[in-house]
């Protein structure tokens, strides 16, 4: 999967599931303050991803997420890694 | 108060119960379900899923929590005398949280539905 793909993909259930308006997922914005998450949506966020991409999200992986650029990363290295396998 | 009568179907992650509601139950507004009796009513019956798996395994049955009702979706409420279907099915599983999708049908019509996430210690 292309890295433009999996940005895509992410940013379209961002939108969906935690309702942020698009123009505000920017690559450099805090992704907990731009989607006011709290403890039960890091919950939604683990499903959202492992339903769309297929890979087992452990919690502690978000201690090293802080902005959406981290989050694009770390899914486009664990999808990686899922292909290799 | 006890919301399940019956448990019908009982898996690993799927469970199905059973329910009269009779004229005593706490819920009953106008001589009809309310909406919480509905949610208390699915919750129960993870319970009971949950309840059953841990008597199967000989192991202590933890204490469970309603951490949040999401999706709900009532589209009528049962009247008293009615007996109503409940179905749960675990969708995932993160840390000590168990997210599960509900429906309650009644004559098998789906009259409510939810996904509810909850938290069990043991």
């Amino acid at each position: 999967m292309e890295k433009l793909e999996i940005v895509g993909k992410i940013n379209q259930f961002l939108v969906e599931e935690f309702e942020v308006e698009p123009g505000k997922i920017v690559p450099e914005s805090n992704l907990r303050e731009t989607l006011e998450l709290d403890s039960l949506d890091y919950i939604d966020l683990v499903v959202v991803i492992e339903s769309n991409f297929g890979f087992k999200v452990k919690p502690e992986d978000f201690l090293s997420i802080a902005t959406f650029q981290d989050f694009y990363d770390y899914v486009e290295r664990q999808v990686g890694e899922k292909v290799s396998v | 108060m006890v919301m399940v009568d019956e448990l019908v179907r009982a898996e690993a992650d799927l469970a199905v119960t059973r329910f009269t509601i009779l004229r005593d139950n706490l819920f009953l507004v106008s001589n009809r379900l309310g909406e919480p009796g509905l949610v208390e009513n699915i919750a129960q019956t993870i319970a009971a899923m949950v309840g059953y798996n841990c008597f199967l395994k000989n192991i202590p049955v933890p204490i469970g929590y309603i951490a949040a009702v999401k999706d709900l979706k009532i589209a009528s409420l049962p009247a008293e005398g009615s007996v109503i279907e409940t179905t749960v099915m675990i969708t995932n599983q993160v840390m000590d949280v168990t997210v599960v999708k509900g429906k309650v049908e009644q004559a098998g019509n789906v009259i409510c539905s939810c996904e509810m996430k909850v938290v069990a210690k043991a």
